[in-house]
């Protein structure tokens, strides 16, 4: 498969050097100003009051987009490239593998030291859509979260002055940088655009669902209609708050996980001022490729689609710790779903696989680094396009 | 169109798969048509540098046998500025149909010797960027030609043979005739080339694809 | 039907005794939108009969009888067709992803279709395409809801019976322009008629009984709710916020001419629901809704107030949503019928009348902040927290029939070019490069091969060969349909980069 990626006129890396793409990634148009800007079909449609939260057939909401072909590639370069960490030894994709949904299979990710943190690698399939980033929402741009890991002790464990020196005084990036923002220094801000650039073409939408979605019936089976009209009955309520087309609605939930054995209550969005009311909830996230993405929840404390399925039927608050006192969101009740329900739901989730848009892993990186080790893994067979197997 | 593809599809079942190995570089006499020995005479590998004659060994049978008829009947070679073109449509003239299905079944036989001729590591790079990238597509990753697109085989013609006719094809000297499809088809393609590209290309297929 | 009826006999007179005029004696009192006149007029009939949905040209009519599924009819119904139910039962769930379908029970001899969940099964119809009807079923013994809408505009709901179905009777979520009328439910766990993030409804001629709300308006805008009898509910009509919702406010809700009556049952709703901490014998609850109306009710009977006005902040149960304002604003009470409310008060709202020295049965009580908002003769009801509310500039609504659209929310009309485009970019492109490989061959040698002939390249994708040994095959794009395949194939070779 790797051989079929090779997007050989477009990407130039010749043997001097490195060099931008000129044209917009997969799904992108070039507009006037050297943007791009992302075209779908899920344009066809409108939304309520510009939300792009409804059913089948709902516009998408708003979506950062409109940055330049040498932005988005040079922030693939520094996405892919361990020289953003301070020891060079982790990449931003170290924790975001293309091969894994862009999460990394681990309950709970580890920093560039070993560290290990304290909440599980969410996936940036469509990234480009949400309003607030990290589990707890804490930022509300691609740009401000980018910065955020890099510098973080626990995770890449970087300074701003270090890795403006290491960017600079490589043989690659300053021309690159020149290319892309047209600039003699390199400054964080042109980091943390490239990046947000780069993870904005982050973009499925093509997934069997989605040909259901357009009306094409037959794209999913009947076991994964079962599992969607149960996704979306009032008892199960999953489409509440994982609402189509990206299956989140982007609030803050408070769902009351279970925290993996021996760590302590996470707090998530109650710890910012004037949030106290949200203690213990997170961001709903999104389920596209979701069966990509194990374990599943903020502390990665269920193993399976299955087990995270089950959690929303055992009970509202079962796992809630006894001395917490959370409001627990509206919709988390007792909807006793069925072990064939709960296997009906994982079908239909699985028809939210969709990678074809997968950006290429470069060969070579600009700092001469090695690709980290975690990162040679082959890509699973795309799924998108391949019809119903009933 | 459909009557000629399907025409096609009947010549290719009755024919054998192209490239059939003959021992060493040989051409085989047996069944060599009459005419042969004058074609040679300019298409060898031998010949065909100084002569600027493509090599037809191993070509497809249908493409030679279309391009024969087209320059019989005037589609190519009768521009003044293509000298070469000329002097093969007046070979052309001397051919009678069956003339022409013998000589290009027998070509098609035959096989190609290589030639190869070398160039700028940085041409051959974008050349073969180039190649992969787009002509392939059709015209397959070894330059072996497809028939499902009719596309002749590359992997036997000179770096100059195929500038010159990439050249007739992006002037209009090639595919201008609305029933030549598959020119059309190139000479559409041709104009996203530009002069460098071309050249680059052709010293890549030249070059014997390194 | 036959309660329904008396009630509009009895609410009639009403209206039309209210139409005195006050003026503004208010500072603070709302200014509606200049375009809208709400002082007066001929009151036109609130009945007339309209129609959201611009169904075209009638399709073909599925019939289905007991025996068989109405979801095999709505399989092969296209938009347009009519699907007929015949009298009998039905045991199953009903999914509609399409557009413009009528789904109408027919009823014989007063027997209409039922669609029977048995306890078991979860929603009886869900819908998420637009201009979706449907009419004359008796619903009962779901789990989930009874009618369902995920995102269909233009929808109408009427005349079906909803009983004992769990946690909505009909609830349209995310749609704009809809309907529900002449509707009759009762015996629903939450909310009897649920518009939920939703714009442009009419809520009108309904029924809701025995259960924990009779209708809400929740994050929905521009709603009219009218001659509604509500009765033995444990609220009756609720406007609000809810907090966490992508869609943050509620604005614009007129609720007129209803009989809100004895709203009075325990609160059976699920814990932690919304609903769960309305306390019985509420008449109408709005929380956090701006420019609510409320005119010409008749509201009797409500044992802990007749009209309750809160903000997030003094709502239990409820949490806060940042990005939503939690306080009512500019809710406008007109006059109304009041009568023996809040005879069995709670305890906090018999706190708040003692800090106004106030006593008596409260038909009125409002806690927590509302900026501007405003009371038409207030003398008439017993009031805790409004007696700083200024007199509104207007005493009616009649000049809005209702805030339905006047042309149907179209579907978007997308050009045959346009579709190719988003077809060609979101999809086409993943696999072809304009120039170069990527997986599959350059568009420019597509253009190449294709030229002239847009239709055999449609046919090309709707059934692949392999033509290429060293390319994958492609998979076959059957999910577009004809036009669109030839919108893309048309798009894609005319494209210039």
């Amino acid at each position: 498969m790797m051989l079929y990626g090779l997007l050989l006129a477009a990407s130039l890396s010749t043997a001097d050097g490195f060099s931008l793409s000129q044209s917009c990634p997969p799904s992108f148009e070039l507009v006037a100003g050297n943007q791009c800007k992302l075209v779908s079909r899920y344009d066809m449609y409108d939304s309520l009051q510009n939300k792009g939260v409804g059913g089948t057939q709902t516009a998408l909401p708003e979506r950062r987009d409109g940055f330049s072909p040498q932005q988005i590639d040079l922030g693939r370069y520094l996405f892919f490239d361990p020289l953003l960490s301070g020891n060079h030894q982790q990449a931003c994709a170290s924790c975001h593998q293309p091969a894994r949904g862009f999460a990394d299979g681990k309950a709970l990710s580890s920093g560039a030291n070993g560290q290990l943190g304290n909440r599980s690698a969410p996936s940036l399939w469509n990234v480009g859509f949400l309003k607030k980033l990290f589990w707890d929402g804490r930022s509300d741009t691609l740009e401000q979260q980018a910065l955020i890991p890099m510098l973080a002790e626990h995770e890449m464990a970087n300074t701003p002055a270090k890795l403006l020196a290491d960017l600079q005084a490589n043989n690659h990036y300053p021309a690159l940088f020149r290319q892309a923002f047209n600039t003699d220094r390199i400054e964080l801000p042109q980091v943390a655009t490239a990046l947000a650039a780069f993870q904005s073409s982050l973009v499925s939408l093509n997934s069997r669902y989605d040909h259901y979605a357009h009306g094409y019936h037959q794209a999913l089976t009947e076991q994964e209609i079962k599992g969607m009209n149960v996704f979306r009955s009032f008892v199960a309520r999953c489409a509440e708050c994982h609402t189509p087309p990206l299956f989140t609605n982007q609030q803050i939930a408070v769902i009351g996980t279970p925290e993996p054995d021996g760590m302590p209550f996470d707090a998530g969005a109650g710890v910012k001022p004037g949030w106290e009311k949200l203690r213990g909830g997170f961001k709903v996230p999104t389920l596209r490729n979701i069966a990509l993405t194990a374990p599943y929840m903020h502390s990665g404390r269920f193993a399976t689609l299955g087990e995270a399925t089950e959690f929303y039927s055992k009970g509202r608050g079962h796992a809630v710790p006894a001395n917490e006192d959370l409001l627990l969101h509206w919709h988390i009740w007792e909807p006793k779903l069925t072990a064939e329900e709960v296997e009906q739901i994982t079908a239909f989730l699985g028809s939210l696989t969709d990678q074809s848009l997968t950006p290429q892993t470069p060969k070579r990186l600009p700092s001469g680094l090695a690709l980290p080790s975690e990162l040679h893994t082959e890509l699973p067979p795309n799924t998108a396009t391949s019809g119903a197997t009933e | 169109m459909r009557a000629i593809f399907s025409l096609m599809t009947l010549v290719l079942i009755a024919l054998p798969p192209v490239a059939v190995v003959l021992s060493g570089n040989a051409l085989a006499t047996t069944d060599m048509p009459a005419q042969a020995a004058t074609c040679l005479a300019c298409h060898s590998a031998a010949t065909s540098a100084a002569s600027g004659a493509p090599q037809l060994a191993g070509q497809q049978a249908t493409y030679l046998q279309k391009q024969l008829q087209q320059f019989k009947n005037g589609q190519r070679g009768a521009a003044v500025s293509d000298v070469k073109g000329q002097q093969m449509a007046a070979m052309a003239a001397t051919l009678s149909a069956d003339d022409i299905n013998s000589l290009a079944r027998y070509f098609s036989k035959q096989q190609a010797e290589v030639i190869t001729s070398s160039a700028d590591a940085a041409l051959l790079d974008q050349g073969r960027r180039q190649y992969i990238g787009s002509c392939g597509a059709c015209h397959g990753a070894k330059a072996e030609g497809n028939m499902a697109f009719n596309a002749p085989a590359l992997s036997m013609l000179s770096a100059d043979y195929i500038t010159l006719q990439l050249q007739h094809f992006k002037t209009g000297l090639r595919g201008k005739d609305k029933a030549d499809k598959p020119g059309r088809q190139m000479a559409l393609f041709s104009r996203n080339l530009s002069e460098q590209d071309m050249q680059a290309v052709a010293a890549y297929i030249g070059a014997g694809m390194p | 039907m036959k309660k329904t009826t008396i009630a509009l006999a009895l609410l009639l007179p009403v209206a039309f005794i209210a139409g005195q005029y006050f003026s503004g004696t208010a500072q603070q009192a709302p200014s509606l939108a200049a375009d809208v006149s709400f002082s007066g007029g001929a009151a036109a009939s609130n009945n007339a009969k309209k129609s959201v949905i611009d169904h075209g040209e009638v399709g073909q009519v599925h019939q289905v009888k007991p025996g068989q599924l109405i979801m095999d009819a709505v399989k092969a119904a296209q938009p347009g067709d009519v699907i007929q139910v015949f009298p009998g039962d039905y045991v199953e769930t009903v999914y509609i992803d399409k557009d413009n379908i009528r789904l109408s029970g027919v009823i014989i001899d007063g027997k209409r279709p039922r669609l029977y969940g048995e306890n078991r099964l979860n929603d009886a119809i869900l819908y998420s395409g637009n201009n979706i009807l449907i009419e004359n079923f008796l619903i009962t013994k779901y789990k989930g809801n009874g009618i369902m809408g995920q995102a269909g505009n233009n929808f109408e709901i009427r005349h079906n019976i909803i009983e004992d179905t769990g946690v909505y009777g009909i609830f349209p979520q995310l749609g704009i322009n809809g309907l529900v009328e002449h509707n009759v439910i009762s015996g629903i766990e939450d909310a009897a008629i649920y518009v939920g993030m939703s714009d442009h409804i009419h809520v009108a001629n309904n029924e809701v009984f025995d259960s924990v709300a009779g209708i809400e308006i929740e994050n929905s805008r521009h709603a009219v709710v009218e001659n509604n009898f509500v009765h033995n509910n444990t609220g009756g009509i609720l406007a609000f916020v809810t907090p966490g919702l992508p869609i943050k406010d509620t604005v614009d809700v007129i609720i007129r001419n209803n009989w809100i009556s004895n709203n009075n049952t325990a609160n059976f709703g699920a814990p932690g629901s919304m609903v769960a901490g309305i306390p019985a014998g509420t008449g109408i609850l709005i929380m956090a809704a701006d420019e609510v109306i409320i005119e010409d009710n008749i509201i009797i009977g409500n044992k802990t107030a007749g009209i309750i006005i809160t903000d997030h902040q003094n709502a239990p149960n409820t949490t806060l949503d940042p990005e939503s304002d939690p306080t009512p604003d500019k809710v406008m009470i007109l006059n109304n019928l009041m009568y023996n409310n809040g005879y069995d008060t709670i305890a906090e709202a018999k706190v708040l009348m003692a800090t106004e020295l106030k006593q008596g049965q409260p038909d009125i009580i409002r806690v927590g902040n509302s900026n501007n908002s405003c009371i038409n003769n207030p003398q008439q009801y017993i009031t805790v927290g409004v007696s700083k509310w200024p007199a509104c500039s207007f005493t009616n609504t009649d000049s809005v029939l209702n805030y339905l659209l006047d042309e149907p929310a179209a579907p978007r009309t997308v050009a045959a070019e346009e579709k190719g485009k988003y077809v060609y970019l979101g999809v086409c492109t993943g696999c072809h490069a304009y120039t170069g490989r990527l997986i599959g061959p350059p568009v420019q040698v597509i253009q190449s091969l294709y030229m002239d002939e847009p239709q055999a390249l449609a046919d090309y994708i709707l059934n692949p060969l392999k033509k290429r040994d060293d390319y994958p095959a492609m998979p076959k794009q059957d999910y577009l349909d004809a036009e669109t395949r030839l919108a893309v194939a048309e798009y894609m070779l005319n494209v210039g980069n």
